[in-house]
């Protein structure tokens, strides 16, 4: 078990507002966590990050007890997230945006070329602009430049926020594309998505409200069944 | 809008059992200690506010003249801490212009007596002055982001007290000039202005707690800990920061003019760093956004200051270490200590009326 | 009129080298270092102190600026690191506590007289046309300005100087990709030190320096940055060059009584006119 998650309590101030998460995510899965606004998902996620104190329960990331480990601790250790809202520096370039992922100092100074080349092949849009500012890119290339910079940080799990957020259709779906071929090479990804379409790469669902677990399932028998409809389009 | 809320909330208070959240103000370690009952507090406050008064009403008559001068000096600092402590820590904004607004009550009560203005309307006059003077200074500053909104009224601080060296045949220039001390016919002039400033000092904590405690201390608040978490801040907001800077002016010149007739004398060197460090001191030490940290604050700063002054040449590094300890130990002002060990009734009750809202 | 404007250009790239350490922390940290001048003060003492001793000039250099970068680096570690989640408020507190006891440690050590720190061309001049001569040091504190400016603005385009901007756009989001802020702050502290080192011992070398000069030197270094809009190097690096020559110009025609007065109206008008500094919209892309 690469992450496992606890009874997990936290809230904002004095207000709790994840009331008993419990979840876990095995090595080369992907796991998506669905569910409408405001019912926890990015209290999850910043909960996960280090930016939310844990109030009780447990988190053990490969077999660590997390605990007050700060943001960039846990990158270093591997956990690495794709922040909300894509997290590209406007002031820097394409290029720089991409290796700020080295700062997690996980590849080795001899792979940093071989790793940037292969992110390169990867989003072949990225490789001419590299000189230009990261502002000149349009929202989907942002994303890519988001997913190939989390991937110069060589994560063993990667937190996906929203990933979809504020894209076309099109553009997601060539994402979640490049998600699972990803998974091919040993990456391993915790989604938090409020589109159903992640459903479609992922091994395994869990679906939040009102700040608890309220259902998991295999994805593929959540699509096919109508509990989706059910405990979450409603 | 209820992400927004629970962010709000997120930066009010701290999670319990944790210590100074990540979103953590101007130094605002708003440490709550939630369940502790403050029932008919408010009847209690007061009754102990009247005592509290009546005890210093009685200094002028049991004490001599230089404990009623040192209790006289730690009031006005005392106002002036409210004014700042309303700037830096209700607001959330580090303007450093205070010193000169202490100034300019300061020398605008003086020269107004000299033209002939009654002392007590300077009072209030000097205080508008310092308003419309704090909202000149706070306007084109009031955009700027945290540090450097320190910087610029720092400078434009340190450019009020050039102008008041520079405008020699009003201010006497930088030798400084005499105040006219106003005293009540039949006691000593020394407890006459310490009266005076036991009165203007009541007054300005009985109007701010009032003001602090309501709406719109809560509203300062919460532009505050929305700018921090945003970055940004619509127009009426920004409405509210400047009403805070004209507020904190106003207050600062009013405890200006009452340093004036306390020193018989001032001059600009008066009013620069070596002013302003201190009042920094003691908002720190009250601890910002507190009701009731001024008064300690003045009184630590005045013991510390009074406590160094004999040891001449070591007094700076005295000086300078002891802030650097105390900033080191407690991070959160002095009050925060007696915050940590359960006494907040006043953030109890201030986070009990949130929440009932 | 040439000798103003050189000397101009000699204190002004004291202003602008002070200015850049103080932005390069101000990025990174999140510090604006009210005893930047101070901490350069110290490191020039060390120097000054080892070369009276008979240390060979350049190794009193070299010993000077490493002194500068750890006391950064200490100053960074002991002091600021464990304040930088209480806010800004005790953070900025702390710098200027630290100034009156850097200040008071130096005069306690060295004592109050003005110092100098005497280079082999301390002294020696550039005869130039119409009996117009220009001091050897001043030469030296502008080149070297000059180099600073260009290796600042160098340090910024490698992968730390951009996790500093990274960090310097948006603190919470580069941690989360995991740049180590800690790490980051230290390095801008080291740097900074060593540039405060640089220009106190560039003041020494052409001029004197005491317990007395950090003061002005740190508002001008302030004025500097505000002119840059404490984000931009070039703004920064000129705003500091432009403000010594406008200094001179002002303290040679009209009074040297004035010549702070001067500067403070200098940060009105870039506040009022351009809050965000004075080559915002002039450049493209700024580091």
């Amino acid at each position: 078990m690469l992450l496992e998650i606890e009874d997990a309590h936290t809230g904002y101030g004095s207000i709790e507002v994840l009331h008993g998460i419990s979840l876990h995510v095995d090595e080369g899965e992907i796991v998506t966590v669905l569910g409408p606004n405001g019912t926890g998902k990015t209290s999850l996620m910043r909960l996960l990050s280090g930016m939310l104190p844990l109030w009780s329960g447990r988190i053990t990331f490969d077999g660590q007890e997390l605990g007050r480990a700060t943001p960039d601790k846990r990158a270093r250790m591997g956990l690495c997230q794709l922040p909300e809202g894509r997290g590209i520096f406007q002031t820097l370039t394409v290029g720089e945006n991409l290796d700020l992922g080295l700062a997690t100092r996980r590849i080795p100074a001899g792979e940093v070329k071989a790793t940037r080349d292969r992110v390169l092949d990867l989003f072949p849009e990225l490789a001419g602009r590299l000189a230009e500012p990261a502002s000149s890119l349009s929202g989907g290339q942002q994303q890519m430049l988001a997913l190939g910079r989390a991937l110069m940080s060589r994560p063993r799990l990667l937190l996906v926020d929203e990933l979809s957020f504020g894209l076309a259709p099109r553009v997601v779906r060539d994402l979640f594309a490049v998600v699972s071929e990803l998974r091919e090479t040993g990456v391993t990804f915790l989604i938090v998505e409020q589109q159903a379409a992640a459903l479609k790469v992922s091994d395994r669902t869990y679906i939040l409200r009102g700040g608890r677990n309220v259902l998991t399932r295999d994805s593929t028998e959540l699509l096919e069944s109508d509990e989706l409809a059910a405990s979450y389009l409603r | 809008m209820s992400e927004t809320a629970q962010q709000v909330a997120a930066a009010k208070a701290v999670p319990p059992g944790d210590g100074p959240s990540g979103l953590a103000g101007a130094g605002i370690a708003a440490n709550t200690v939630p369940g502790r009952t403050t029932g008919g507090s408010s009847t209690r406050t007061g009754i102990i506010a009247i005592i509290v008064l009546l005890a210093l009403f009685a200094v002028p008559f049991v004490a001599n003249t230089y404990v009623v001068f040192v209790v006289s000096l730690t009031l006005v600092y005392a106002v002036s801490t409210l004014g700042f402590n309303l700037l830096v820590g209700w607001s959330g904004q580090i303007g450093l212009a205070h010193a000169a607004l202490f100034a300019v009550g300061a020398y605008g009560s003086a020269i107004g007596v000299e033209y002939g203005i009654p002392f007590l309307l300077t009072i209030p006059l000097a205080g508008i002055v310092a308003a419309v003077l704090a909202l000149v200074i706070g306007f084109p500053a009031i955009r700027l982001r945290g540090f450097f909104l320190a910087i610029a009224t720092l400078a434009l601080g340190m450019a009020i007290v050039e102008l008041l060296t520079m405008a020699r045949p009003l201010t006497g220039g930088g030798g400084g000039m005499s105040v006219n001390v106003w005293s009540l016919p039949g006691i000593t002039t020394a407890a006459s202005t310490y009266f005076v400033v036991l009165a203007v000092a009541a007054i300005m904590f009985f109007l701010m707690r009032r003001a602090l405690l309501g709406r719109f201390g809560r509203t300062l608040q919460a532009v505050r800990d929305l700018g921090q978490l945003t970055g940004s801040l619509g127009v009426s907001a920004l409405r509210y920061r400047l009403v805070a800077f004209a507020l904190s002016g106003f207050i600062a010149a009013v405890a200006g003019t009452l340093y004036g007739q306390l020193q018989t004398f001032i001059f600009p060197a008066m009013f620069q760093m070596n002013l302003l460090v201190p009042m920094l001191v003691m908002v720190f030490v009250g601890g910002a956004g507190s009701m009731w940290g001024p008064v300690v604050g003045a009184a630590f700063a005045i013991v510390l200051i009074e406590f160094f002054q004999d040891l001449g040449d070591q007094q700076a590094i005295a000086y300078g270490l002891v802030l650097m300890l105390a900033i080191s130990v407690l991070p959160g002002g002095l009050t925060s200590l007696a915050r940590r060990v359960g006494d907040s009734r006043f953030m109890a009750r201030l986070r009990r009326r949130e929440v009932a809202e | 009129m040439l000798q103003t404007i050189v000397s101009g250009l000699e204190s002004g790239s004291w202003f602008a080298l002070l200015g850049l350490a103080i932005v390069v922390v101000m990025k990174a940290a999140d510090v604006p270092n009210f005893a930047m001048a101070e901490m350069g003060l110290v490191a020039t003492y060390v120097g000054i102190s080892l070369a009276a001793a008979g240390v060979p000039f350049w190794i009193a250099v070299l010993a000077t600026l490493i002194t500068g970068a750890v006391i950064g680096v200490l100053i960074d570690i002991a002091l600021m690191r464990r304040l930088s989640s209480y806010g800004h408020f005790p953070l900025l507190l702390m710098t200027i506590g630290l100034t009156l006891a850097l200040n008071a440690v130096v005069g306690l050590i060295w004592g109050h007289d003005p110092r100098s720190f005497p280079a082999p061309w301390t002294g020696a001049a550039v005869q130039i046309g119409g009996g117009v001569a220009i001091g050897v040091s001043q030469i030296v504190s502008i080149i070297v300005g000059l180099i600073g400016a260009v290796a600042i603005t160098a340090f910024f385009r490698t992968q730390v100087g951009a996790q500093m901007r990274a960090v310097a756009e948006n603190r919470s989001t580069a941690r989360l990709i995991g740049v180590s802020a800690g790490r980051l702050s230290a390095i801008a502290w080291a740097v900074g030190g060593f540039i405060a080192a640089v220009t106190v011992m560039l003041q020494a070398q052409s001029a004197l320096v005491s317990t007395l000069s950090p003061a002005s030197l740190i508002i001008y270094g302030f004025v500097a940055a505000t002119m840059g809009g404490f984000t931009s190097l070039l703004g920064t690096f000129v705003g500091g060059l432009a403000l010594g020559v406008i200094q001179q110009f002002v303290g040679a025609y009209i009074s040297s009584a004035v010549q702070f007065s001067v500067a403070l109206l200098v940060v009105f008008l870039v506040l009022i006119l351009r809050p965000e500094g004075f080559t915002k919209g002039m450049v493209l892309r700024d580091v």
